[in-house]
């Protein structure tokens, strides 16, 4: 039995074709009728095409031959680099796709590598080959000089033209290994991935490693403290849609549902097992979702709070990453301090919260997680700088540290060293592979990369240079909280976290961009920046001195009346920071400097 | 029958001078003649109903006018509103329209106060202006005035023009203090879309002057014209005690107004509508209907109208707080019983203010 199942998952920097190639291979073993798109079919969230790359995709099943080949997708992007090595470490197998126009880029390394970590059988694949500049010696070479991978045996295909599927279907048969396991150990299931469904509750993907898994069974998740046991309902698979059978077996993969009504109780990378037959050890490589990147979201204009709230709850339901809590801030009100994997995941959030639920919100800077020690031995997590204790009780700050790595043609490495240096990077290796391009490996913080790190990236290298980072720890670091006073009354929304030696020029840039938010008023307004009570930039915005209309006669009150109320009108939308009118723009001013920054 | 104070709006100039966003159109005989007609039958219609208490010939230009013509419309709208005698009864006058003949005509049929639209002193500002008359051309019609005897007249005057100095200003004050009128407004530059000035500064063809200097000028317009024993009795408006323009009054004071003629705007409460223009107007269509004054905007005009007036207003049952506390202890409001107005620095900032008082009442 074990012997005719193949689990495989296709790997590939973003563009280079991996759904072309998914929606082929499940073209030609009839899965779905020509000309269907796999995401068409498979999941329905319009933002993550636009975004051009996966964020899921289920499992699907393929009969193909006397075979059955699972395909598991892997997510296309940095910030979801634990659930590719989940998806990865579920299987034998991985098809390597690489844009023969294009060749290895910085996803292509990282993501190899974790499948030789978990020693896949990689089939290099070197797609697009109908394209004129393609260039499959060189690119072959590539793969061989930056990923050892040998490509005596590589593939040349085009997922648009339909070129070489078979061939690709041919070798994971003929060279990826069958599972192994024991049906008869105990249940040991690696989740992978998971869905929620209103009616089910959450839908878990699984790959077994031993045991069975069928209705009616109790099980429970191996990584979780609190002892919950849930009883199965349903074990199916998806042919692409779900389809309930009678059991998944060691080897196999497929869903079940037990009633989980959070997708908390069921992580990505937990195992789980039958609760009166657990096994020993779980799948290793367990780590909870955690979010990496903080934000407050606020309602803004015409959305209301409760709104906001069961928006995020319905996404919380789907996305194990995503946490929120209520915060309040004087200065922008009720909203919720959200955490995120990373950039790229709290920009979806936010993308969704305004196309799919209709909210306008107001997203305060991004944080990082801060460990802040304080004198008396204490250590605190913070990732709201706003909640940051006064500079003398704090002994050191540590901040998260990634490692990332950066692959990018050499012509342009002068510009990219100069960018993480500026973005207090270290680095840590670089090689030439091949003549034309460089791998840079640079340790740097990852409030460094928070901003628009990846856009400079490109900019600096004519869309060239590609970027994967991983998390790598924490690192003590001179850092200050710098505030912000308008009229002496601080505003938490703006305050900011910074390396000593960048604090004054942030504070400069964002004092001055604030004296251009806000506008004049009837009195003076002072600007300050200050590290506790050490004011590092300032600026004042003079009194308004002259608005005073000069002709009001019989004639005029009408139109003139109305035309005060309507250059007025903005004013409704200004929130009070003491006695100072504060646009709500001007809350996010700490955004818009670091992009100029 | 309640008195009103009686507008009639002369649609006529020889010329649009570039800031002017007025309703006129350029003087041209073939108007003229239905314009009157229709005017007339207006006067006639209305003065069936209303009886005036001040009468105000505006425009435009009235002076541009042939003297009979302009004498005929003033004598029955004297007579057909009853306007008592020795009430107010006042004329605006271009200095480049205005000569002996027609300054003895209106003396002769009653007409008991002018306004003077001489705007400058200074012939390169009453250029920029696209004024039709000189600085000289002024001199001579005020220097008229005085000599005729004809002491109740107020004199026009704009600053913050570009190209104007804190200097000119001065001088430009001095000089019309010579001339002992009995009022003086002095209103700021404002550049109102759809005029020359207006496309002009679109084109960049020159920028508005400093916030600062124009600040100034309205302080030493204060200064001198107070010093001089001037009463600075609205935000534009200065008069010798007692010499107030009591047609105007009347806006501020919140009161009922007729406007009669081309464009003209009447408030009977709780209506304010305005007549149609020239066209439409001899061709006898009805008005258009501005705003039905209801209230919540009668108090939103009260404080309003009322802050740009030395008397203030009354803040009795109104709760400001604290937004008047504020501008009490910034130096920008006054306060005296239960009476409020704005201090020169509070005049200043007239419109925030009104505004920040509407919002804590009304909106
Ligand atoms: N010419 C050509 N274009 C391809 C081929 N495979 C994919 N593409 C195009 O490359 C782009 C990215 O492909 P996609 O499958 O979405 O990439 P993914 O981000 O890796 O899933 C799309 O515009 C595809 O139409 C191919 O073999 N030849
Ligand atoms: S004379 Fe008066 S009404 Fe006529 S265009 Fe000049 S400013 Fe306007």
């Amino acid at each position: 039995m074990l012997e005719r199942i193949r689990n495989f998952a296709l790997i590939a920097h973003i563009d280079h074709g991996k759904s072309t190639l998914a929606d082929r291979i499940l073209e030609l073993t009839g899965v779905i009728p020509p000309g269907t798109k796999v995401e068409q079919v498979l999941d329905d969230m319009e933002l993550e095409r636009e975004h051009g790359v996966t964020i899921k995709l289920t499992p699907v099943r393929i009969n193909y031959k006397g075979y059955i080949l699972n395909l598991i997708d892997t997510p296309g992007h940095v910030d979801f680099s634990y659930e590719v090595s989940r998806s990865l470490a579920a299987c034998e197998g991985a098809l390597l796709i690489v844009d023969a126009t294009q060749g290895v880029e910085a996803q292509t390394v990282a993501h190899t590598n974790v499948a030789l970590n978990h020693n896949l059988e990689i089939i290099p694949i070197l797609n697009k080959i109908d394209l004129p500049q393609a260039d499959p010696e060189r690119v072959k070479n590539e793969i061989e000089e930056m990923l050892a991978i040998d490509t005596s045996d590589a593939i040349l295909c085009s997922a648009k033209e339909g070129w070489g599927v078979e061939e690709v279907l041919e070798a994971i048969i003929e060279r990826i290994p069958p599972p192994k396991g024991e049906p008869e150990a105990p249940l040991r299931a690696l989740i992978f991935d998971s869905h929620f469904d209103p009616y089910l509750g959450v839908i878990v993907y699984v790959r077994l490693f031993d045991g069975r898994l069928r209705k009616g069974m109790k099980i429970k998740m191996m990584g979780r403290e609190e002892d919950e046991i849930f009883e199965v309902t349903q074990v199916g698979v998806f042919v692409p849609k779900m389809k309930e059978i009678e059991e998944l077996q060691a080897g196999e993969v497929g869903y079940f549902a037990a009633g989980i009504r959070n997708v908390r109780s069921a992580q990505t990378g937990d195992t789980v097992t039958e609760a009166e037959r657990p096994a020993k050890e779980p799948v290793p490589g367990f780590r909870p979702a955690k979010p990496m990147v903080f934000c407050g979201l606020y309602p803004a204009e015409g959305t209301n709070y409760e709104d906001l709230r069961e928006a995020l709850e319905k996404l919380r339901l789907n996305d194990a990453a995503l946490t929120f809590q209520e915060e309040s801030s004087p200065a922008l009100g009720i909203g919720f301090h959200c955490g995120f994997l990373g950039l790229f995941h709290m920009q979806i959030i936010q993308e969704r919260l305004e196309r799919e639920f209709n909210l306008h919100i107001v997203a305060t800077a991004p944080s990082v997680k801060y460990r802040v020690k304080l004198t008396q031995g204490e250590v605190l997590e913070i990732d709201n700088p706003a909640k940051f204790p006064p500079p003398q009780m704090i002994e050191s700050i540590e901040e998260p540290f990634v490692e990332t790595t950066i692959i990018v043609p050499s012509d342009f490495i002068g510009g990219i060293m100069e960018l993480c240096k500026e973005r207090r990077g270290e680095l840590i290796s670089m090689d030439f592979p091949t003549a034309k391009r460089v791998i840079l490996r640079y340790e740097m913080p990852l409030s460094e990369i928070m901003y628009d790190f990846f856009d400079q990236l490109k900019s600096r290298s004519k869309g060239f240079a590609s970027f994967d980072y991983d998390f790598k720890g924490y690192k003590p670091e001179d850092l200050v909280k710098v505030d912000i006073l308008l009229n002496g009354v601080a505003v938490d929304a703006l305050s900011f976290i910074a390396h000593r030696e960048k604090a004054y020029r942030k504070a400069r840039l964002l004092v001055d961009k604030l004296k251009e938010e806000i506008p004049r008023q009837l009195f003076e307004v002072r600007i300050q920046a200050a590290i506790g009570s050490k004011v590092i930039a300032s600026q004042s915005i003079k009194p308004l001195r002259k608005d005073v209309l000069a002709k009001c006669y019989g004639g005029d009150v009408t139109r003139k009346k109305k035309l005060l109320e309507k250059q007025k009108e903005g004013k409704k939308r200004l929130k009070m920071v003491g006695k100072v009118e504060v646009p709500q723009e001007a809350f996010l001013s700490l955004l818009r400097i670091e992009k100029k920054d | 029958m309640e008195r009103i104070a009686v507008y009639i709006h002369i649609p006529f100039c020889l010329s649009k001078c570039a800031y002017c966003d007025f309703y006129s159109v350029k003087f041209e005989e073939s108007k003229v003649r239905s314009f009157y007609k229709a005017l007339i039958r207006e006067i006639e219609n209305l003065s069936k109903k209303l009886k005036a208490k001040t009468l105000y010939l505006g425009g435009g230009t009235p002076t541009v006018l042939p003297t009979p013509l302009l004498k005929d419309i003033i004598i029955k709208a004297k007579e057909n509103f009853q306007l008592p005698k020795g009430a107010e009864l006042c004329v605006e006058a271009n200095p480049e329209t205005l000569d002996e003949e027609k300054l003895e005509t209106l003396v002769e049929i009653g007409v008991n106060r002018l306004s003077i639209g001489v705007q400058s002193f200074n012939d390169e500002l009453l250029r920029f202006l696209g004024r039709v008359h000189t600085a000289d051309r002024a001199r001579m019609t005020l220097r008229m005035l005085k000599k005729h005897g004809f002491n109740d007249f107020n004199i026009d005057l704009i600053f913050a023009i570009p190209g104007q100095s804190l200097n000119d200003w001065r001088d430009t004050l001095k000089e019309a203090l010579d001339y002992q009128p009995t009022h003086i407004s002095c209103y700021s530059l404002t550049i109102e879309p759809g005029t020359m000035l207006w496309k002009d500064l679109a084109k960049g063809k020159f920028s508005l002057m400093d916030e600062e200097t124009e600040a100034q000028m309205f302080e030493e317009a204060h200064h001198i014209l107070t010093t001089a024993g001037y009463i600075h009795y609205e935000i534009s408006n200065y008069a010798l005690p007692g010499y107030e323009c009591g047609h105007n009054l009347c806006y501020w004071r919140g009161e009922p107004y007729l406007g009669i003629g081309p464009a003209a705007v009447s408030y009977i409460p709780p209506v304010r509508y305005q007549n149609p223009r020239l066209t439409n107007y001899i061709r006898n269509k009805t008005p258009k209907i501005l705003e039905t004054v209801d209230e919540k905007e009668k108090l939103k005009e009260r404080i309003w109208l009322g802050l740009r007036f030395k008397e203030g207003i009354s803040i009795e049952g109104l709760d400001l707080s604290p937004t008047l506390e504020e501008f009490i202890e910034a130096g920008l409001v006054e306060k005296e019983g239960d009476r409020i107005r704005l201090t020169l620095k509070g005049m200043l900032v007239f419109n925030t203010i009104a505004y920040e008082f509407w919002k804590k009442i009304v909106l």
